[in-house]
């Protein structure tokens, strides 16, 4: 009877200890995803002197050159482009605007990004 | 033949005037402002080109290929080379299949002001030929010396380029020694193409004017009237142009035929 009540004390134990280890684990992903998303930083500038889609990708080429930007999308018509830094990235807003005029371009104001984006 | 002229007139002012947006540069003439740094740009173009002796015709087929670099903001690298093939050539002038002399050049940017509403700029240009080839043209350089510039308010794109040229500037062997001023005004809008953001339809419209000067002989001048269009991407660029002479008479020894130019751009 005794030998029982230890074998149950010792299986709610381990069956509880599971539980909040599985629970802890999925909360720990949870928050690494959050933190993922939350360091996923989209930067947008205003950008003058494009006039046609071949000044797109010329200013892309050179933005995408930065360490640490994932992804740049330029738009001629809108006179802007938009940064994608990768996680954890650290990168100067002096090396995109010289990035910038690196593709002959005159960077402008700092744009809010836009709700997708975020 | 009235309502032909007519009906071109009218198409060339729809595409100006009714559709909304796009630019572009000069096609006939390497202009345009410095590109951006590291900036790969190929132009490869067939040109068709006619010229008349009397009632003889002389047919050539041009195909010239550039590569420009741009080592930084300020300073593009260019090279041009080409293959003449010769068509029909029922004068006397002896003309055979061969490659043209390469010819390198610098542009350097002096001025560029970009704004919300216009971009104005202006860049020097110099370069010369090269007698590379035993079957060189001219078996010497011509330099050339030039501006351009260029003013783009919103989807307008207006590119005047300018250039002087001592032709066979050293010991002509095969052909004279001659000087000729280029003028080159290129009016471009740019128009959307609806369901193609990164795609532009641009019709140009090109004035040349040439006042060429040899040393032995009389001062010609005349130019070509060339409407045109380039349709432009982020990677590619596809172009066409057809030059009509204005005021080319025998004086040179050749009259001016129609010109036909079409052409490819990538950039890198």
């Amino acid at each position: 009877m005794k030998h029982k009540a230890f074998q149950f004390v010792i299986t709610l134990f381990l069956t509880v200890f599971s539980a909040t280890a599985i629970a802890g684990s999925g909360y720990e992903n949870d928050q690494n995803n959050k933190d993922s998303i939350q360091q996923k930083k989209v930067i947008r500038y205003e950008v003058f002197g494009m006039d046609c889609p071949g000044c797109q990708s010329a200013l892309e080429k050179q933005v995408k050159k930065i360490d640490g930007v994932s992804e740049a999308k330029a738009s001629w018509q809108k006179k802007q482009v938009v940064v994608t830094l990768k996680p954890d990235a650290k990168v100067k807003e002096e090396e995109i605007t010289a990035r910038i005029k690196k593709a002959n371009f005159t960077p402008g104001e700092k744009l809010k990004p836009e709700e997708d984006e975020e | 033949m009235k309502n032909k002229i007519q009906g071109f007139l009218l198409f060339f002012a729809l595409l100006i005037f009714i559709a909304p947006k796009t630019h572009a540069e000069g096609i006939s003439v390497d202009a345009g402002l410095t590109p951006a740094q590291d900036r790969i740009i190929v132009r490869m173009q067939y040109r068709n080109i006619i010229n008349k002796m009397g009632d003889n015709k002389m047919v050539m087929h041009m195909m010239p290929v550039v590569v420009a670099y741009g080592l930084s903001p300020d300073i593009t690298l260019m090279m041009r080379n080409g293959y003449r093939a010769v068509g029909t050539n029922e004068t006397m002038m002896e003309m055979q299949n061969s490659w043209m002399d390469p010819f390198f050049m610098g542009k350097v940017k002096l001025f560029r002001h970009n704004t919300r509403k216009y971009v104005f700029g202006l860049a020097g240009f110099a370069g010369t030929s090269f007698p590379a080839w035993n079957s060189s043209a001219a078996k010497t350089y011509s330099p050339v010396l030039g501006l351009n510039a260029s003013f783009r308010p919103n989807y307008w794109a207006f590119d005047l380029n300018s250039a002087y040229e001592w032709g066979n500037y050293h010991t002509a062997e095969k052909s004279s020694e001659a000087r000729g001023l280029q003028l080159n005004l290129a009016i471009s809008r740019n128009l959307l193409i609806p369901g193609a953001d990164n795609l532009v339809f641009a019709p140009v419209q090109e004035f040349s004017f040439v006042r060429s000067r040899p040393q032995n002989g009389e001062t010609h001048s005349f130019g070509f009237i060339s409407p045109g269009f380039q349709v432009v991407s982020p990677h590619f660029k596809f172009e066409g142009l057809y030059q009509i002479p204005v005021n080319s008479s025998e004086t040179t020894g050749v009259k001016n035929g129609g010109r036909l130019i079409l052409g490819v751009r990538f950039m890198f």
